[in-house]
């Protein structure tokens, strides 16, 4: 015991064991866990930056918003049918420009004020003057008229021209209402405090820390989709931000965390045990693809993009990189779209296809084995702001067939940035929409957010001919056909469907999606 | 060389010689194609066939961190490079003119100090676009207010020194006898520290890639390894601590020299 | 009277150069932020609007004029500085939240981490040289020596990560992430006091090891004192003096360590929010952030100068700087 290495070994042992000490106290301080357990932790992905859920698109402050508004109408996440939320009842006129809604009379706001036909047009006008600093809702309110309140308990909603997916829209959280006071706000004011009629109420928000919401006491008006009435069964749900997904899951190992946002893929199989829950729900819209700006070199070549589609492993790419919940991209809108169908026998991954398709046209192997044609090399980037694991393989794929793809990762700004001013060869995301109107709002000339640059008149009136369609049967054939054609002119490369993965410890109950899989965490009760 | 006698410093002196080689002739040490993905063999841990184990994607990650030797080493040498040049100038311009001239200089250098070195990489990193070269740059504009103030304090020490003064006397012209006297005394101070300051930039560079400021994917750039492996630190802890333990050693072998170098031992 | 006026030769001219410091030091950040390519402007509402950003130039100039990116740069520059010696350093362009309420939040994380590691750091470097002075056998001593080295050369992020692993992932002792509770602090803390207490313990040992040759020392040996009473009664006491010299070199790296390590532990901070405000072009808060780190550097500098001019009034009279050890410079 007394030879020197012992001596040595006790001063290096001693602080780590003060440490250790420290540690304990604190696990004491944190007290004895009472049942059932009324304070739960959910490790998010990221800052909210904004907690308007008018204004936002980040899917953690869509996550969170949800739980502060509710919308007007609810739709059920498995069969699409819409169902009465804060609206008991609503109807539409035939060619989709009036809508009119019949609110419930028993809603209040957290501030106590009451939910009238008056606070819908206040929410309605409002987000339309925000404009494109609401960009989805302004997608939503394409054509907006204004709104009139009919009496104390009726809105109705005029459109310029047909609005066909403003029903869906209503039950998003982008139309989630709030109080007239802060519809007076201005957005910047807006995105640090809100107030809904939700089940929850934000009790504070601490940037790139945490946000808290609180259970809403009095609460009685959720949907009929709903688990429960009344209250919800937790008092409240902090969310930790923390990007780092090996802090997430190792947080929920060790109990530090209840649920945590996005499981990687690589640690499903190790958290598909009795001990946990998985909550998997692919997104509905545009997969994360290639968008192409066909006004550049090589992208305009439809040759060179149809060889891409065929030379893109879209098993693979899912098998590598995505969920083992995911289904491989087949079609430019995903599987859980409405509307989607199936292109994937079009689009099947065939190497010696492109290849033939690219040795036909002239474009020959290089000696670095790069395609070349009249000195014009295959060379091409695309420009991204997530999913580099997925470009990457990707781009492994690309060079098989002597396509070079170099990957551009930029910040979010410089991605919008990039699309602001055209400059690009591809981008690459994924939108996520309920409605297959995503496809207008990528591929359309007049979209006000337009990602791929094509010029294709035909594709153009089909689009803006969807987007007027009432009858749904024939809205559907429209977009079938609108897939078809994106698939067959490779005005896409899809690459991956998107899915929300979510983990929760096994005692964590009623957590589920919403039509746009965002989580509803009015249901979860924690049982100890 | 009685250093060459003490196993540490030729310990170093061996892992410098195969980072070397990894930077200039990474397919003489690597195994595999470092952009190579074979999905069947994706998460391996380090085997036979996979020295390191395989990436997410199936890629063999001891091939991905012999290939980036080349990027990490050389932003890191390049950053060196200009901290010593730019310094060494702005050292030798402020102590040769002296005076007021000398005064001004050096407080900007103070400026060049008091910002922390990562900060001021970040930003000339940020404004010169993400990539080595602009790594280097930031790296190596942080650093140089160091350079600069040794180099400063060897021109003053050898100005006054008598052969200079007699130089002077005897009507050599300034430029000539800065280039003929004080920069060959000055250079051994100088290089020592350069030796030092390589350890230090090269964990510059792999924090600044780490952080997501280096070349675009899929350069395998070390911190950018560490970084990409940090999903799997649960399951595969390999892919960012072996990388991240490349790094270490690499550092400390430089380092081990350095001292060396400088007369330390 | 005299004392006065000799107090206030050696001051004002240090008080003059800590306002250079940090006015020069708002100019070169100026200057490098408005390199940046890409304008923070569509940067910020791509962070709020994400997949459906629409920008509109009729916007974007009222935004603009918002956060004060209107006008010729020497407009931009003194409006800028002139607010910022008023306490106002603007607003920031990505999240609309006043910078100074931003720093206000987050500074007290980071100092939390960064004053721990100081501490840390310092007593382990003191505790190594001590356990390195009373070790009987060179080769123990050889031993205790080969630590701080790797001190220096492990990069943030591996530290970081073992530490994770290790105490938070495996043991479960301490929270592996975010700045909610104090123990919250500790792992991050570690990992930055093993690089800061290395550089320390260079610039103390070699001071001790040059008091253990003065010859108060070899009296006290050769009356036999007993080793650990030389050493704190001796040696600690002259060698932590030349010690606090390298203070403020230690604040600069914390400042720029708790980049990396408040990233790795998904730790709110000055570092990340930095890192954050670099990669969303948030020019104000970047501005914000680099003055007060320059601020802080050169208020510790003067601090040791001050203190240095107490202790050692040779300095005062003299009017020079008083000489600062040399990293690394072990004779």
């Amino acid at each position: 015991m007394n030879s020197p290495k012992n001596r040595v070994l006790r001063w290096g042992i001693a602080p780590v064991g003060a440490l250790a000490a420290l540690g304990l106290l604190a696990s004491c301080a944190a007290g004895p866990a009472a049942s059932p357990k009324t304070d739960i932790t959910m490790a998010v992905t990221g800052d909210p930056v904004c907690l308007d859920p008018q204004q936002v698109t980040l899917t953690t402050a869509l996550n969170i918003g949800r739980q502060v508004v509710d919308s007007l109408i609810d739709q059920d996440a498995e069969t699409g049918e819409l169902v009465p939320w804060l609206a008991e009842s609503w109807e539409t006129n035939d060619d989709l420009t009036e809508f009119t809604f019949e609110l419930r009379d028993d809603v209040t706001f957290s501030d106590e004020t009451a939910l009238t036909a008056d606070t819908v047009v206040k929410n309605l006008d409002a987000l339309f003057e925000m404009g494109s600093t609401a960009s989805l809702a302004s997608q939503y309110l394409a054509g907006y008229e204004g709104s009139t309140a009919v009496d104390e308990n009726t809105v109705t909603v005029n459109f310029e021209s047909s609005n066909a997916q403003f029903l869906q829209g209503a039950s998003t959280i982008t139309l989630g209402l709030v109080s007239d006071a802060t519809t007076e706000l201005s957005p910047e004011d807006r995105c640090q405090t809100v107030v809904g009629t939700g089940p929850f109420t934000i009790d504070s928000y601490v940037a790139n820390d945490s946000v808290v919401i609180a259970k809403r006491v009095g609460y009685d008006w959720a949907s009929e989709l709903r688990g429960h009435s009344g209250e919800a069964l937790v008092d409240t749900v902090t969310f930790p931000i923390t990007p780092e997904a090996g802090v997430r899951t190792g947080g929920l190992q060790t109990g530090e965390f209840d649920i945590i946002q996005d499981l990687p893929a690589v640690d499903e199989t190790r958290f598909d045990t009795a001990d946990y829950n998985i909550y998997a729900r692919g997104n509905p819209g545009m997969p994360t693809s290639l968008v192409p700006n066909t006004t550049r070199p090589v992208v305009s070549d439809e040759i060179v993009r149809k060889a891409m589609l065929l030379a893109t492993d879209r098993a693979e790419i899912t098998a590598l990189t995505g969920s083992s919940q995911s289904q491989p991209a087949s079609s430019a809108l995903s599987s859980a779209t409405p509307g989607y169908s199936s292109q994937e026998d079009a689009m099947a991954y065939d190497l010696d296809a492109a290849t033939a398709l690219l040795d036909d046209n002239g474009w020959v192997v290089g000696s670095d084995g790069i395609r070349e044609k009249d000195g014009q090399r295959l060379t091409m980037s695309v420009t991204a702001f997530y999913g580099q694991d997925v470009l990457e393989a990707t781009q492994i794929q690309l060079a098989k067939a002597g396509i070079d793809l170099q990957l551009n990762i930029v910040t979010a700004g410089d991605f919008f940035g990039a699309i602001a001013t055209g400059d690009y060869d591809f981008l690459s995301a994924s939108l996520t929409r309920t409605d297959p109107d995503v496809l207008r709002v990528t591929f359309s000339k007049d979209a006000v957010s337009k990602w791929a640059i094509i010029d294709d008149a035909e594709l153009e009136s089909l689009l803006t001919e969807q987007a007027s369609t009432a009858d749904t049967t024939e809205r559907t054939a429209l977009i079938a056909e609108i897939q078809e054609m994106i698939i067959d002119r490779a005005y896409l490369i899809p690459l991956l469907e998107v899915a929300q993965v979510h983990a929760s410890t096994a005692n964590v109950s009623g957590l589920t999606f919403d039509s746009s899989s965002r989580l509803i965490m009015y249901d979860v009760s924690v049982s100890e | 060389m009685t250093n060459l006698r003490k196993p540490g410093f030729v310990l170093g002196l061996i892992v410098i010689a195969l980072a070397i080689v990894a930077s200039l002739a990474p397919q003489l040490l690597a195994t595999h194609d470092p952009f190579e993905s074979v999905a069947t063999d994706r998460l391996l841990p380090p085997s036979a066939q996979y020295l390191f184990g395989t990436d997410n994607l199936g890629r063999d990650l001891y091939s991905r961190v012999i290939y980036g030797a080349a990027l990490s080493l050389l932003s890191a040498s390049l950053a060196v490079v200009v901290g010593v040049v730019v310094g060494a100038v702005v050292g030798l311009i402020s102590g040769f003119v002296g005076g007021r001239t000398d005064f001004i200089i050096m407080r900007f250098v103070d400026v060049l100090i008091a910002v922390p070195g990562v900060l001021l990489a970040l930003i000339v990193v940020a404004s010169l676009g993400f990539g080595p070269v602009s790594l280097a740059l930031g790296v190596g504009l942080g650093a140089a207010g160091s350079f600069a103030r040794v180099m400063r304090s060897q021109v003053l020490r050898i100005r006054s020194e008598e052969y200079v003064e007699a130089a002077r006397t005897l009507g050599v012209r300034s430029p000539a006898i800065l280039v003929q006297h004080v920069l060959p005394n000055a250079a051994r101070p100088v290089i020592a520290m350069a030796a030092l300051e390589m350890g230090t930039a090269i964990l510059s560079v792999s924090a600044l890639t780490f952080l997501g400021f280096g070349a675009p994917p899929p350069a395998p750039e070390w911190g950018a390894l560490v970084s990409a492996g940090r999903d799997y630190v649960a399951t595969n802890p390999g892919l960012s601590i072996i990388p991240g333990a490349v790094i270490l050693v690499v550092v400390l072998a430089v380092n081990r020299v350095a001292r060396a170098i400088g007369g330390d031992e | 009277m005299t004392q006065v006026k000799a107090w206030a030769g050696y001051l004002l001219p240090k008080l003059g150069q800590f306002l250079f410091v940090v006015v020069a030091t708002y100019t070169l950040v100026f200057v490098l932020v408005h390199f940046l390519p890409g304008d923070p402007l569509i940067a910020a509402l791509a962070a709020k609007g994400g997949a459906s950003t629409v920008i509109d130039p009729a916007e974007l100039d009222a935004l603009r004029v918002q956060y004060g990116l209107d006008g010729t740069l020497w407009q931009q520059y003194f409006g800028h500085l002139i607010a910022a010696a008023r306490g106002d350093l603007g607003v920031s362009i990505s999240t609309g939240v006043p910078v100074t309420e931003m720093i206000a939040r987050a500074f007290p994380f980071s100092v939390q981490i960064a004053s721990l590691a100081l501490l840390f750091g310092v007593t382990s470097a003191v505790l190594i040289t001590f356990l390195a002075y009373a070790a009987p056998w060179p080769w123990l001593r050889q031993l205790l020596l080969q630590i701080p080295p790797f001190g220096i050369a492990v990069p943030a992020f591996l530290s970081g990560l073992l530490l994770i692993s290790v105490f938070a992932f495996t043991l479960g002792w301490l929270p592996s992430a975010g700045a909610r509770s104090f123990d919250a602090a500790i792992l991050p803390a570690i990992t930055l006091a093993l690089p800061v207490g290395a550089l320390f313990f260079q610039v103390f040992s070699s001071a001790v090891l040059e008091a253990q040759n003065s010859p108060y020392v070899f009296t006290a040996v050769a009356k036999g004192v007993p080793p650990r009473r030389i050493f704190t009664k001796h040696l600690l006491r002259n060698a932590l003096l030349p010690s606090i010299t390298i203070l403020g070199l230690l604040i600069g790296y914390l400042a720029g360590g708790t980049a990396v390590v408040e990233t790795v532990f998904s730790r709110d901070g000055i570092g990340r929010m930095t890192v954050n405000a670099v990669l969303a072009r948030d020019i104000n808060v970047i501005q914000g952030v680099v003055l007060l780190v320059g601020a802080i550097y050169a208020l510790v500098n003067l601090l040791v100068d001050v203190a240095y001019g107490f202790i050692d009034p040779r300095t005062r009279i003299g009017g020079g700087v008083p000489s600062r050890a040399r990293l690394g410079a072990k004779k």
